[in-house]
């Protein structure tokens, strides 16, 4: 499917944020899926974008220059066609933060899903850590789809010293009614994710996280991005890439 | 003006085809996931995942890298097991399934491919021997690599299998006229190559082998003019069908590879790309026949006159 990229934004020399035209029905597009897009040039796979938000049918992206792919794909131009496949993967659980305070935990590019998520939850506090002030991007829309946005710093250039997951320890520490929370969602890096996805299991709060791997088809076939997993090895563009916490038990250890 | 009438069909080891386009091993699942992107009856014939005896966990990750013009694929055969398929996904094939069903089989001995092959019986339409896939550590590679090996374990499954045997060849050989002929004097009813070359990737940052297993399978597009020549050699050394595969991206490279003499074309890689390449290859072919005037798919071979 052809989608006119409409606007393109540089948040800094690495971090694009994009906005397609959609022809698709976007009501069914969740938070925590992934497009699959032809990132064109010298690239040869798709790479797996995760949805960032939904507005009036366009949908958004941002995301990071890492390698090829995202290269090339931060060179297109407004106006012109990417061909982008999806949505596909399962998308986060919103059914756990119900009538109760959702706490989602970023890390850097791991804040993107996030974002979207915040949309579809009643009550939020979005705990999202950069490592320094310049690295800061999305704060102001966090802050209007959030009841209470953390934002954490590697260097203490910004907000809390420290990184997200310290954030979050010691946001559980003062809350004094534990039962108010109803879930932890989680993107970013490993060790974030980990962190949070074990801090989940010890205090009882349902978890989410959001897993990464290198895809081959996207959808299911071809069994290249699978993770570890309590069931074996499942596959991150299938099964998830939204898993529950329990079921990457496994990988605590990394 | 009423369209000529073109003849798509082919002869696969006994198997009649309605069109030479197939899907390569491993890139399809067990092809329930394609089914929603198109009708998978519309191809000669599906070929699903590698199955083994029992349940396969695969590599660990990382288990796929992009190459200049290709990828690099270390898998492992992660798959249910022999048991589970046919129990469970066999069954929810069929169902939507009316085209040819090719299972590919895998194992670390002889008799364990005999046993896969027994088991599938005539559930499928044909069994296509994988002894060439690369990622493993037992010795499923090795019954591919020398013609005497080649020939002994074909001999065995053929004498098991009750649906036409398809060798799968890999191109890690030294010579793969002696190698399709040696499948040929075991018994197979058709060859199917190539399967993916050794290659491997070095992880720079952190200075070791990208891939846990060290070495990985390369297709796609880079290793096309290769496995072309080895269809070509395979073509003029034996008299079995032959299904060409390795880097196919579009019509034209399908038609390159039945103007070598394959008599059927699959696709594997680039189906990651373009998850309809399959049916707009098959459509394809059979405009090229029309816009050439050719009545027949068995009629393009140049092989034929060398």
């Amino acid at each position: 499917m052809l989608y006119e990229l409409s606007k393109k934004k540089a948040i800094n020399d690495k971090i694009f944020d994009f906005e397609v035209e959609s022809f698709n029905s976007t009501e069914n597009v969740k938070a925590g899926q992934f497009f699959y897009i032809d990132c064109g040039g010298k690239s040869f796979l798709r790479r797996p974008i995760s949805i960032c938000d939904v507005l009036d049918g366009k949908l958004r992206f941002i995301f990071e220059i890492r390698g090829i792919g995202t290269y090339e794909l931060s060179k297109k131009k407004c106006g012109e066609k990417i061909d982008i496949l999806g949505p596909f993967g399962k998308p986060f659980n919103t059914e756990f933060g119900k009538n109760k305070i959702s706490i989602l935990i970023g890390g850097g590019i791991g804040i993107i899903p996030l974002f979207k998520l915040s949309k579809e939850l009643e009550k939020v506090v979005a705990i999202l850590g950069f490592k320094t002030k310049e690295s800061i991007f999305l704060k102001e829309e966090f802050v209007s789809t959030c009841d209470k946005v953390i934002i954490t710093t590697d260097d203490g250039s910004f907000g809390k010293h420290g990184n997200a997951f310290e954030a979050l320890e010691d946001t559980l520490e003062r809350e004094e009614n534990k039962k108010n929370i109803g879930a932890l969602y989680t993107c970013g890096p490993k060790k974030l994710i980990y962190g949070v996805a074990k801090f989940g299991i010890t205090n009882n709060i349902k978890t989410q996280v959001s897993m990464e791997e290198h895809m081959g088809c996207g959808i299911g076939a071809c069994m290249a991005c699978v993770c570890d997993t309590t069931e074996g090895k499942m596959r991150v563009c299938k099964e998830g890439p939204v898993f529950d916490s329990k079921k990457i038990l496994n990988n605590f250890e990394e | 003006m009423t369209q000529k009438k073109i003849n798509m069909k082919v002869d696969i080891g006994g198997v009649v085809w309605k069109n030479p386009v197939s899907t390569a091993s491993g890139v399809f699942g067990f092809g329930e996931e394609y089914s929603s992107f198109f009708d998978i009856n519309a191809l000669g014939a599906i070929c699903l995942k590698s199955l083994t005896l029992k349940k396969q966990v695969g590599n660990d990750s990382p288990r796929i890298a992009e190459t200049s013009s290709g990828i690099l694929n270390s898998i492992g055969l992660q798959n249910p097991g022999i048991d589970f398929f046919i129990k469970h996904e066999l069954p929810k094939l069929k169902k939507i399934c009316k085209t040819n069903i090719i299972a590919s089989i895998a194992g670390s001995s002889i008799e364990e491919y005999a046993i896969i092959a027994e088991m599938l019986g005539s559930n499928v339409n044909m069994i296509e021997l994988n002894i060439s896939c690369p990622n493993v550590k037992e010795e499923c590679i090795t019954f591919g690599i020398n013609s005497k090996s080649v020939e002994n374990i074909t001999k065995k499954i053929k004498k098991v299998s009750k649906v036409p045997l398809i060798v799968k060849l890999s191109p890690n050989v030294e010579n793969i006229c002696d190698i399709s002929k040696a499948a040929e004097s075991g018994g197979a009813d058709a060859l199917s190559l190539v399967n993916t070359f050794l290659g491997m990737k070095i992880d720079i940052k952190n200075q070791k082998p990208y891939f846990k297993n060290t070495f990985a399978g390369l297709s796609g597009p880079a290793i096309k003019p290769i496995a072309l020549r080895m269809v070509w050699q395979a073509r003029l050394a034996t008299k079995l069908p032959i299904i060409g595969l390795g880097g196919i991206t579009c019509t034209n490279d399908a038609l390159e590879f039945l103007m070598a003499g394959a008599n059927a074309v699959a696709i594997g890689t680039y189906g990651f790309f373009d998850p309809l390449i399959w049916p707009k290859i098959k459509d394809g072919i059979e405009k090229y026949l029309i816009e050439n005037n050719i009545n027949d798919i068995k009629n393009i071979s140049l092989t034929n006159s060398y």
